[in-house]
This record gives C-alpha cells, sequence and structure tokens, in this order.
C-alpha cells in the first residue's frame, strides 16, 4: 500500500509547445481511491502515465511512499496499469496474459501458477484460462486486464478509462465490481475517466482537471455541491448548474433586476444555481427567476423543464407530471442555501454569508 | 482545502529532483536497438559508397597510394565510345522492360480480374520465374535461344517460319532485345501479381458506380481502373526501371557485353574495367559508377515527376 | 467511337457466339501465356533427369528413363555438395542476423522518438534505388582492408547490408500498426526494452517477420553479383557462382548443367510450394502501395 505524491507537475510534450500538464499538485493517501475527471484532451491520460513511469516528468516531483520517482523506469515503480484497449498480449493465452508480469518478478513457477488460478478464480475467469484474447467477449477481455492488474499485488493500481469499451450494463456492474475490490483489497487507486457518473460513485475523492490543471479536489459531495469554480460547476451534474450574468453591488446580486443574495463583492458575476434547487412557485414576488417555458423533456422519473429567459434558459429538474405548460410563464424559486456565485471575469467562487437571502 | 497537504508533502520528496529521463524513449534503448544496423549501414553500404567516389578522382592501382588525378576520369569517360554505347543499352533496357512488362501485366491482371477459372493457380504459376536467380534463368534462356535445338527456333520451323530462325544472342541487332524478352519473362508475373492485387483492393462502389453509369468495359478499364491504379503502376515503372539499370548477372551469364558490345550494360563494364581487364585501377571503373548513380537518380527523380505532373493536370 | 459501332454490328449476331469468342480467345491468351511462362522451367526439369546424350538425340523428349541418378553424381562429383552446404550456410547466416539486426531498428524507427530520427531512415531507404555499382568497388577495397575478402563470414555481413533497408521496411511499417499500449503494459508488468523486443514485438510481429525471412532467404539464394566479386575460392563458392563455373567447364554437357540448375532451383520451388502467398505478399510489399 502506498501513499503517492504529484508536485507541481508539469509536462511538455514539444518542448515550447503548451503544456499537456501544468502544475499539477495532489496527494492520493494510502488505501484511497482517487478519480482524476475531465473532458477529453484534459491531460488526465498524461497525469496518470507519468505516475506510471511511461512519460517523463517535465518538471516536477513525484513520490511513491515518500520515495522519489521522476527517474525511476515504470518496470521498478511496482504499480498495475488497467487500459483503456486493455492491452492484452494478443499472442499469449489468458493464463500467460495474467503470469508475464509475475514470472518477471518470481521464478518459481509453482507460485505463479498457483496465484494466477487464485486471482482467476476470484473474478470467474477459471474456465477461460487457456484462451487467447481474440477468443474472449469484450467483458471477459476487460476482466482479464483488471486480473492482471490484480495478480500482481503493487503498489498502486492506475486505470485508464477501463471501463469505457464495455457496454452500458456491464459497465454498471463492472463499477460495483471495481468498488468491491477497491474495498477487499484496500489498495490505493487512481482512476482516469470522463464519465462523471464514475467519478461520483467510486471515488474517495475527485479530482477535476481543466486544460492541464487542477481546477478542485474533494469528495464527489463537496465537488458536486461546492464547485470552486464556474468550469466545475458546469461540467459536473447532468444536466449541470444553471449559471446567469449577473451583477453585485458591494451588497447584493441583482439578477434580472431582482436582489437574488447578498454578497460583499461587487461588479460581473455568475449566479449559479442547480436545476434540482430551483421550483416553479405562484408567487412572481418571491421568484428569482421568471421566464416562459421553452420544452418539457419527460424522463419517466422526472421532467426537464426548459425556461427561456430571453437572454439565457434555465433548466429545471420537475416532478414527474410537472405543472407548467408550454408557452406559459413561469416563476422560479430557489433555494436560499444552494444559490452559488462566481467572479464572472475569473470564474472563482466567491464566498457567500451563511445568512444570504432577501 | 487539498492544496495545504500537498505543502506538506514529505520531505525526502523534496530532494533535488535528477536530471529528466525520457521514459517513453529511453537513450540507451534507442542505441542499442539502432547501433547494429547503422554499423553495419557504416561499413558495408556508407563506407564502400564513399570510398567509390573517393576513388573516381584518384588513379588507385594495387601497392601504390592512391593519386589524385583531379577529373581526369570524368574527362575520359566523356569520350568512352563503349561507355556511352553501354549507357545506350541500359537505357534501352530500362526504358523498354517496364514498359512491356507493366503493359502484359495489366492485360494478365485483367483476365484474372475477370474471374478466369483456375486464377489462383494461374497467379501462382505466372509468378514463379521471378523466384530463379538471374544465373539459372541466363543458362535457360541461352538453351531456348541456341540456334541449333532452341525451342523458339524449333517453334518458327514447325509453325513454317524457319526463315526467321536466329542465333538470337550471337547477332549484334538480335541479342539486346532477346535479353530484354528474357527479363520480361521473368518479371510480367510479378507485376501481374502487384496489379491484381491493387485492382481487388479498389474500392467496390467505385465499379458498380461506373455499371450504372453505364460503361462498357474497356471504359471502366480506362477511365475508371486505371487511373485508380496509377500509384501502383508509377511504382512497378519505378521499380523495373532501377531493376534494369542494375541488370549485371543475365549479361554476364550470356554475353558478357557481345558481340560487339551489343549488350554491354554499364554494370558489366564497370565489372570489366574493375576485375577484369588487366588495368589493375579502381579509379575509372568508380568514376562511371558515380556517374551512373548520378543518372539513375536523375532518372528516377524524372519518373516521379513526370508521374506527378500528369496527376496534377487530370485531377 | 470504334467501340461503339463494333458493339451495334454485333448485336444483330447471335450473342452467345460473341461471348464464347470471346470467353475463347481470353483462354487461348491465358493458355499461351501459361506455358510461355512455366514451360522453361517444365524443360529444364525433363532435361535434368535425362542424360546429355538422350537429349542431343531429341532435346524435347519424355524424361524416360529417370535418371535420378544424375543428381548423386552432380552432388558428390562436380562440388555441388559444397556449393549448396555454402549457399545454406550463407543465407542462413544473413537471413537469422538480418531478422535480428533488421527487427530490431524496425522496432526503434516503430516505437520511438528521437532526434534526427528521419535522416537516419532516409539514409537508410535512400540506398534502395543505389545500383550495386557503386558500392561494389569501393566494397571490394574495404573487404581486402578489413581482412573479409574471399570469405564467407564477409559475404554474410555484406548480404545483411544489402538486404537491411527492404527488411527495415516491411517489418516497420508491420510493428508500426502494433497499439502502444501493449508495450506499455509490458512495461508497467516489468520488463526491460529488450526483453519486451523479444517478447512482445517480434512474436506479435510473427506474419512479417515470416515474410521477410522467406523474402530474404530467397533473393539471397539466387544472388550472384556480389558473391563473384568477393569470393574467389572455389570450396567457397554459392550456388550461383558454382552452376556458372560448372557451365564454363563443362559447355557441351548439358544434361549436367540441367541437374545443376535444378539443384538451384529445387529449394526455392519448396518455399514457394509451401509458403507461396507469403512469399508473393513479401516480393511485392515494396510495390504496392
Ligand atoms: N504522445 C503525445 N504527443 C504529443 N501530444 C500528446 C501526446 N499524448 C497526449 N498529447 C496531448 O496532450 C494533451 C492531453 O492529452 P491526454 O492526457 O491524453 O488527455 P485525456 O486523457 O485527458 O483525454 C492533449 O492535448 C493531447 O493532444
Ligand atoms: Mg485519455
Amino acid at each position: 500500500m502506498a501513499v503517492v505524491t504529484l508536485q507541481n507537475i508539469v509536462k511538455h510534450y514539444e518542448s515550447g509547445g503548451a503544456p499537456a500538464v501544468d502544475d499539477v499538485s495532489f496527494t492520493v493517501e494510502d488505501g484511497e481511491f482517487m478519480v482524476l475527471l475531465g473532458p477529453s484532451g484534459c491531460g488526465k491520460s498524461t497525469t496518470l502515465r507519468m505516475v506510471a513511469g511511461l512519460e517523463s516528468i517535465t518538471s516536477g516531483r513525484l513520490a511513491i511512499d515518500h520515495q522519489l520517482m521522476n527517474a525511476v523506469p515504470a518496470k521498478n515503480r511496482d504499480i498495475a496499469m488497467v487500459f483503456q484497449s486493455y492491452a492484452l498480449y494478443p499472442h499469449m493465452s489468458v493464463r500467460d496474459n495474467l503470469g508475464f508480469g509475475l514470472k518477471r518478478r518470481h521464478t518459481n513457477r509453482r507460485l505463479v501458477r498457483q496465484r494466477v488460478e487464485e486471482v482467476a478464480a476470484s473474478i470467474g475467469l477459471t474456465a477461460y484460462l487457456d484462451r487467447k484474447p481474440h477468443a474472449l467477449s469484450g467483458g471477459q477481455r476487460q476482466r482479464v486486464a483488471l486480473g492482471r492488474a490484480i495478480v500482481r499485488d503493487p503498489k498502486v493500481f492506475l486505470f485508464d478509462e477501463p471501463l469505457s469499451n464495455l457496454d452500458a450494463a456491464l459497465r454498471v456492474s463492472t463499477r460495483a465490481e471495481l468498488v468491491r475490490l477497491h474495498r477487499e483489497l484496500s489498495a490505493t487507486m487512481i482512476y482516469v475517466t470522463h464519465d462523471q457518473v464514475e467519478a461520483m460513485t467510486m471515488g474517495d475523492r475527485v479530482c477535476i482537471m481543466e486544460h492541464g490543471r487542477v481546477a478542485q479536489i474533494g469528495t464527489p459531495m463537496e465537488v458536486y455541491l461546492n464547485p470552486a469554480n464556474a468550469f466545475v460547476a458546469a461540467f459536473l451534474g447532468n444536466p449541470p448548474m444553471n449559471l446567469m450574468p449577473a451583477t453585485a453591488d458591494g451588497g447584493a446580486v441583482l439578477l434580472g433586476g431582482r436582489r437574488v443574495a447578498a454578497v460583499a463583492a461587487e461588479g460581473d458575476v455568475l449566479f449559479g444555481i442547480r436545476p434540482e434547487d430551483l421550483t416553479p412557485t405562484d408567487d412572481a414576488r418571491a421568484a428569482v427567476i421568471s421566464g416562459r417555458v421553452a420544452s418539457l423533456e419527460p424522463l419517466g422519473a422526472e421532467t426537464l423543464i426548459h425556461v427561456d429567459r430571453g437572454d439565457s434558459t434555465v433548466i429545471v429538474r420537475g416532478p414527474r407530471v410537472p405543472s407548467a405548460r408550454l408557452d406559459e410563464p413561469i416563476h422560479l424559486r430557489a433555494d436560499p442555501g444552494m444559490i452559488r456565485l462566481f467572479d464572472a471575469a475569473t470564474g472563482e467562487a466567491i464566498r457567500l454569508p451563511e445568512e444570504a437571502m432577501t | 482545502m487539498a492544496i495545504p497537504r500537498d505543502m506538506n508533502a514529505p520531505a525526502t520528496a523534496l530532494t533535488d529532483v535528477p536530471p529528466a529521463r525520457d521514459h517513453a524513449n529511453p537513450r540507451s534503448a534507442i542505441a542499442a536497438f539502432l547501433t547494429p544496423a547503422l554499423l553495419i549501414y557504416a561499413a558495408f553500404t556508407a563506407l564502400p559508397v564513399a570510398r567509390t567516389f573517393f576513388n573516381s578522382v584518384h588513379l588507385v592501382v594495387p601497392n601504390r597510394p592512391d593519386e589524385w588525378v583531379g577529373f581526369t576520369h570524368y574527362a575520359e569517360l566523356w569520350t568512352d565510345k563503349i561507355f556511352w554505347k553501354a549507357v545506350h543499352n541500359t537505357l534501352t533496357w530500362a526504358v523498354a522492360a517496364p514498359i512491356l512488362e507493366v503493359t502484359i501485366a495489366t492485360l494478365l491482371a485483367l483476365c484474372l480480374y475477370a474471374k478466369v477459372p483456375f486464377a489462383r493457380f494461374l497467379r501462382v504459376a505466372w509468378f514463379t520465374p521471378v523466384l530463379m536467380s538471374y544465373v539459372v534463368v541466363g543458362i535457360l534462356w541461352m538453351w531456348i535461344l541456341n540456334y541449333d535445338w532452341g525451342a523458339l527456333n524449333e517453334i518458327l520451323r514447325g509453325i513454317g517460319l524457319g526463315g526467321l530462325a536466329q542465333p538470337w544472342l550471337g547477332h549484334p541487332a538480335t541479342a539486346l532485345p532477346s535479353l530484354i524478352g528474357v527479363t520480361t519473362w521473368m518479371w510480367t508475373g510479378f507485376n501481374m501479381v502487384v496489379i491484381l492485387a491493387a485492382m481487388s483492393s479498389l474500392p467496390s462502389e467505385v465499379l458498380e458506380a461506373a455499371e450504372l453509369d453505364n460503361c462498357g468495359w474497356f471504359a471502366k478499364l480506362w477511365f475508371v481502373i486505371l487511373p485508380l491504379i496509377r500509384p501502383t503502376l508509377l511504382n512497378l515503372v519505378i521499380l523495373s526501371f532501377i531493376g534494369k539499370m542494375k541488370i549485371f548477372d543475365l549479361v554476364w551469364v550470356t554475353t558478357r557485353g557481345n558481340p560487339l558490345w551489343s549488350t554491354e550494360t554499364v554494370s558489366t563494364y564497370v565489372y570489366k574495367r574493375a576485375f577484369q581487364w588487366s588495368e589493375f585501377d579502381l579509379g575509372y571503373p568508380s568514376t562511371i559508377a558515380v556517374v551512373w548513380f548520378v543518372i539513375v537518380l536523375a532518372g528516377v527523380l524524372l519518373l516521379t515527376a513526370i508521374f506527378r505532373q500528369r496527376d496534377r493536370i487530370e485531377y | 467511337m470504334a467501340f461503339a459501332s463494333d458493339r451495334t454490328a454485333v448485336a444483330s449476331r447471335p450473342r452467345i457466339s460473341t461471348a464464347a469468342l470471346r470467353s475463347a480467345a481470353l483462354i487461348l491468351f491465358i493458355a499461351l501465356y501459361t506455358a510461355f511462362a512455366a514451360g522453361p522451367f517444365v524443360w529444364v526439369a525433363s532435361m535434368s533427369l535425362r542424360t546429355t546424350t538422350e537429349i542431343n538425340a531429341d532435346h524435347y523428349a519424355f524424361p524416360w528413363p529417370m535418371h535420378f541418378e544424375k543428381f548423386a553424381v552432380a552432388w558428390t562429383e562436380s562440388n555441388y555438395d559444397t556449393y549448396f552446404f555454402n549457399s545454406a550456410a550463407v543465407v542462413l547466416a544473413a537471413v537469422a542476423i538480418l531478422t535480428v539486426v533488421g527487427g530490431m531498428a524496425a522496432h526503434c524507427f516503430a516505437r520511438y522518438r528521437f532526434p534526427l530520427k528521419g535522416v537516419v531512415y532516409f539514409l537508410i531507404f535512400s540506398t534502395i534505388i543505389f545500383p550495386p555499382q557503386v558500392t561494389v568497388i569501393g566494397l571490394f577495397q574495404l573487404m581486402v582492408d578489413y581482412g573479409l575478402y574471399n570469405s564467407r563470414i564477409g559475404l554474410v555481413l555484406v548480404y545483411v547490408a544489402i538486404q537491411l533497408p527492404i527488411t527495415i521496411y516491411i517489418l516497420e511499417a508491420f510493428f508500426a500498426r502494433i497499439p502502444g499500449d501493449l508495450f506499455d503494459a509490458a512495461r508497467i508488468d516489468g520488463y526491460s526494452e529488450w526483453a519486451i523486443f523479444w517478447k512482445i514485438s517480434l512474436p506479435v510481429a510473427l506474419p512479417a517477420i515470416s515474410t521477410t525471412i522467406i523474402l530474404n532467404t530467397i533473393l539471397l539464394w539466387n544472388e550472384f553479383l556480389y558473391a563473384v566479386v568477393l569470393i574467389t575460392d572455389d570450396d567457397k563458392r554459392t550456388l550461383p557462382l558454382g552452376v556458372l563455373r560448372f557451365m564454363g567447364d563443362q559447355l557441351e554437357d548439358v544434361g549436367m548443367i540441367a541437374t545443376g540448375l535444378m539443384i538451384a532451383i529445387v529449394p526455392v520451388v519448396l518455399i514457394y510450394v509451401f509458403f507461396s502467398e507469403r512469399l508473393i505478399q513479401g516480393m511485392t510489399a515494396g510495390a504496392v502501395k
């Protein structure tokens, strides 16, 4: 088990070009499940590959168990990695795929065989041990990739979008299995994904990245409830947080002419509220937002109400059968405790006083 | 909240970072993988070529230091009638053979493409001649072209054209064309296989579209298939061109350049001047090699340029 | 135009006859070409089983009785055993070295980025179009300097050098198609770059490797120019040199020469019978675009 520390990690693929990873720092505690989450191209894989030792670190420090790892090649880091493509060795049977890493470390063939069979049994691959990868289904391949990591009993597990090649149903069940696995092994894991559901359901903590930088780190609930900036607010949630331009006059936030929150800030701000924290109301004067119902999206369990405010659209999570009617005016109340404000220029969150409402 | 924790990173991690190491492209591995190939390349290709260039401006005689002679060899080459005869022969060969090979090969490929029975067998059978060495092919064709009992003359006599029977390799007018025929025999099957592969990999929608446009087979060939496999044809022409510019073994086995230098190629002439005629100067043959190298290079560039240009006009 | 009028003229006559005519012409053409392509081989095969006296009586008779003992005679009395052994040894050694050295270089070009990669690649590949004249004289002098003139080891190294570019070309194209994750997985599994080359690159690329092995075997088995320049001793001669020497000595002994030719051809034909598709693939690898 191990602690992984990244300190001011920077990666340039082309010297002089834009950094793929820019000043990333975080620590993954012993036994923690850390998720790296972000849109495609934000540098998650690059970060993971630097931890693995597959890419060199342009500057900054990487330590595993307080030992500096920058110059240690991948083969000596005692980590295991599961790839999106699974990267199974096509010319080896499942048994040899599982045992390939062990054979390098242990010479005792009997022990290797025993360990391989033990792990194969635990993930239900015993029947396929002598097949080649091309004779396996996608889900089975994924299991072999997983087994290949488990069998080594490494200090750190790394996952690079391991579920994205599975179909939806398999993805849900494998997700649960990974969580169980993490609990059983209580191993340190770093998990890269662009799927926020995976991040929310699996991570002890989530590190959200944007353009190679860390946007926010925290538990799934922390980052969902208190986004550190407008990017995180808009990235998380489906549909994401509503963000509307507003102004602050030093005492209060004005949204469409209404005072909607008290705040010490001044200037342009973004007013943020999650769709589930808006409720339709008949009382136009208690409303924070007013508009016209532009469309209704019934999703079964709930209905999304798209409200046209003129210059922007707001999405509201309504009940299964909403009272709102298409094209009719609608007034929305906001849960005062759930209003979030962001600096319009920098996107940074603005702290609200606890008792903030008019 | 996460940030202060990172500032407290363990002290051991704060020791100075060693110089960066490229984990994805480790220098030592690259050097280890490349060195043997580079050594062999340097010792048996690059150095010999450099040595030949060096020779070309020296008098290179055994047991004497090489003597700088400037461009004397080049001047001598300019007036060397045999050399120009050899250039003429080789160029004739290098121009005629690719045209013959690629044209016949295209016709053959079309036959097989038209779903003739036994196509697989024919493809394998037609490819066979290219597997034999020029030495074997040379001896074999010396017999086939033999005046008294060679197959060619026997056939001519058999169909009543006995008057055309010739000592094919013994006559200055027929020797070179005969040898060109031999290389065509040898290489056409190879070209056919490549062209067939190119045709088979054409997107079938294109041909179906042509079908819908109510094309006849000739129009389909001329306006659809040939333009599409043009890059392959160009490659084959260049490959054949280069091959014929090198040709040595076949001539050496059959005629040694005779009769009357009518089959002398640059390769055989270089070989004779370097290793056969008792001149003991390697400088002059090296000059021939260098000049020839330049001509081949120019030829390849020219061919590529011609085809490229036509491409640009047509599309 | 002529084509169109041709069509209308044909349409008035019964259809079957033109179709039949056309396919008959096609079959005739194919049959003639097949005879042309394969006939010489059949002829030399038949002569290899006949004595010179028989041949001189009729050059085109069926080989009966078959004189298989001629092969034993050529083998023992005309030094073909030595030539054959030399060819086999030189070709085997050269192909083995080529596979490893070319494979290593191809692996390097396909897997790593390094400074001057483009330049090195270009230098190696430009030699494909070099006429051999430009290397052969300098090579002759250098082989004398290296002490490798008139030596089979020297010939092996030269053979490696002349086949290296095409070998790297074929293998590199294949290696480049192996997904990089495979190599990363092996690195993480604890293997060195060298071990990865042997345990991942080579086995996964087995189809391409076997293609280059077969291709190199045939081309080098038939090689003549470098052998004739670099080898002088009779007991170091390879088969093509041996065949030619025998022909020079025994110009009239057509039967024995034909037997010698067959000894040179048979190994190639055997390889071709078993690996024709792979061989065709290798031979044409450079030409298909
Ligand atoms: N091998 C590489 N060479 C050059 N640029 C790369 C390489 N790999 C990734 N990049 C670039 O680095 C950035 C981050 O990529 P990556 O870490 O793969 O993103 P993610 O995994 O978050 O989708 C992207 O802009 C990508 O184009
Ligand atoms: Mg990625």
